[in-house]
């Protein structure tokens, strides 16, 4: 294994059950369980901070390849949705079937910009490709992306 | 205002922008694109919207809201102490980000793209609210002319986002003194350069009555908490009321719908006016502008001393009503209404968000023209009966 290529983090538990700090670097971030189903829940869950993460990877990564190319991008933004296999399995539920796992993940983005479609579509599939997670995602579950232009 | 046939045709307010004005839009936001430049387009699109109304025969003219980004936040270009905020600076404000959320997804927009007047400081008119696109449209038509404004409340719920807007005023009360004051100053200018009728619109007012403590419907009510709907309702109408005091001259009316930003009709307001059927009856005004082309209506209900705006097509849907059942549905009015007190336009407007328009301009030609066939019908029959 090559070590540069490592990433890493520390995560602490808490007396609290529902939360774990996450140490990274010079920073660190609290995350809550693994699911959430209370919206009143101060933390967002695991599950959630994934679904930011692949959004992040994306939004940075298409205004950092757009700006490579000098194509002028006002606003990128993402909506992730992700639906889980079963989530009853991850509470306990006697006789639920199948696993608590991520099955699909759909990411829309929206692009403002005024360049032309064709070269908008040029840096999405660049983004597509050079994007970690998006590869680790496309590995893993069913993965639907779309970008569509928005003022 | 010149004296109307029976029936007089008008529209609520908005029609799509073209996908050039849009641009614009966006440019001028962005400063790439200079006022004077964006209002010469604008002139150019409202000139043209001005043509079709004539063609069609529409009796009371509007310049489509083509200025404006939606029909409230627009005010923030003209106040002092009020900043435009789009959603996606406002979601690290406010505490209902899923509310919000689900808004979003129904519309099927970015956070980037909505925007919120939000109140920032002490509020104060740096230039009219719509004086500009009232002189322009009396120079282009001949036809009276309507002017939609932010009804009082409406704006008040908007811009009071306690977060930011504390630091000005304490209480949305105390902020809504100062939305009177600016609305009254407007009406008076609007009223000196020959408004004929002034719309204040009031969307707000649904959800108060039909959806205390549920899922919010509005964006521009999502912000400022709200508190029990009679209490609400009676601040609704006590400010409403302060706009429009000692003022004469044009008719005044006040718009009131169930949500006009999305297609899916299950998840608009339903119910009829009964629960706002007190605010109504107090307000001191000549008409009611009022949906009644869904069944989420409910049944027509009279309010005497006021005319009605009769809804009589539902902008949203791509199927252009037929002329017979708009007549019936007016026939079906006349039963409370004398003929001179009904008015016809559609539910509401066509383009309500310049970004995400409800509907196509072919089809809001065609439903207008639809409308316009009807009162000519209804006209020929019920001027003779007058007579």
């Amino acid at each position: 294994m090559n070590e540069q290529y490592l990433s890493q983090v520390r995560v602490l538990s808490h007396e609290n059950a529902k939360e774990a700090s996450v140490a990274v670097r010079r920073q660190c971030f609290s995350v809550g369980q693994a699911i959430e189903f209370d919206s009143e829940a101060p933390l967002a869950s695991a599950l959630e901070y994934v679904l930011g993460a692949l959004g992040a990877d994306i939004v940075t990564g298409f205004k950092r390849l757009a700006d490579r190319r000098g194509v002028a991008v006002d606003e990128v933004e993402a909506l992730i949705t992700g639906r889980l296999n079963n989530p009853l399995v991850y509470l306990g539920v006697v006789g639920e079937k199948g696993n608590p796992g991520l099955e699909h993940v759909s990411v829309k983005v929206f692009v403002s910009t005024f360049a032309p479609a064709d070269t908008i579509e040029e840096v999405w599939q660049e983004v597509l490709r050079r994007s970690p997670l998006v590869c680790t995602f496309r590995r893993a579950v069913t993965l639907e992306l779309n970008w569509k232009a928005a003022f | 205002m010149a004296s109307l046939p029976l029936f007089p045709v008008t529209m609520v307010g908005s029609w799509p922008r073209t996908p050039a004005l849009l641009r614009a839009q966006k440019q001028k936001r962005i400063n790439k694109l200079s006022v004077d430049e964006f209002e010469r387009l604008a002139d150019a699109a409202i000139a043209d919207l001005i043509r079709v109304q004539h063609e069609l025969g529409i009796d009371i003219i509007t310049d489509g809201e083509q200025r404006r980004d939606n029909f409230y936040s627009f005010v923030a270009e003209k106040l002092d102490g009020v900043r435009l905020m789009t959603l996606a600076e406002m979601l690290d404000i406010v505490e209902d980000k899923a509310g919000f959320e689900q808004i979003l997804q129904t519309l099927d927009v970015p956070a980037y793209s909505l925007s919120n007047p939000t109140c920032v400081g002490r509020i104060s008119r740096r230039r009219p609210l719509a004086v500009d696109e009232l002189r322009f449209l009396k120079r282009t038509s001949d036809r009276p002319v309507k002017i939609p404004l932010p009804g009082p409340y409406l704006l008040t719920r908007a811009m009071f986002v306690a977060e930011v807007t504390r630091q000005a005023y304490p209480t949305k009360e105390a902020l809504a003194e100062d939305v009177v004051a600016i609305l009254r100053a407007e009406v008076a200018d609007l009223i000196a350069e020959g408004v004929d009728f002034i719309q204040l619109d009031e969307p707000v007012l649904t959800e108060v009555a039909f959806n205390p403590g549920k899922t919010r419907t509005f964006m521009c009510a999502s912000l400022a908490a709200r508190g029990d709907p009679s209490e609400e309702l009676e601040f609704a109408r006590t400010l409403i009321n302060q706009v429009v005091e000692g003022m004469s001259g044009p008719v005044f009316g006040v718009h009131v719908c169930r949500g006009n930003w999305s297609q899916n009709e299950s998840i608009l307001l339903e119910g009829n006016y009964q629960p706002l059927a007190s605010c109504f009856h107090q307000l001191k005004i000549d008409q009611l502008v009022l949906e009644y082309a869904t069944r989420r209506a409910g049944d027509l209900l009279h309010f005497p001393g006021k005319s009605l705006g009769l809804g009589v097509v539902n902008p949203r849907t791509p199927e252009v009503e037929s002329v017979d059942a708009i007549v019936a549905c007016v026939k079906k009015a006349l039963t409370m209404y004398a003929p001179r007190e009904l008015y016809l336009n559609p539910d509401c407007g066509f383009g309500t968000f310049s970004n995400s328009p409800v509907n196509q301009s072919d089809i809001a030609i065609a439903k207008m023209k639809a409308i316009v066939t009807a009162s000519r019908r209804l006209r020929a029959e019920y001027e003779m009966e007058q007579s």
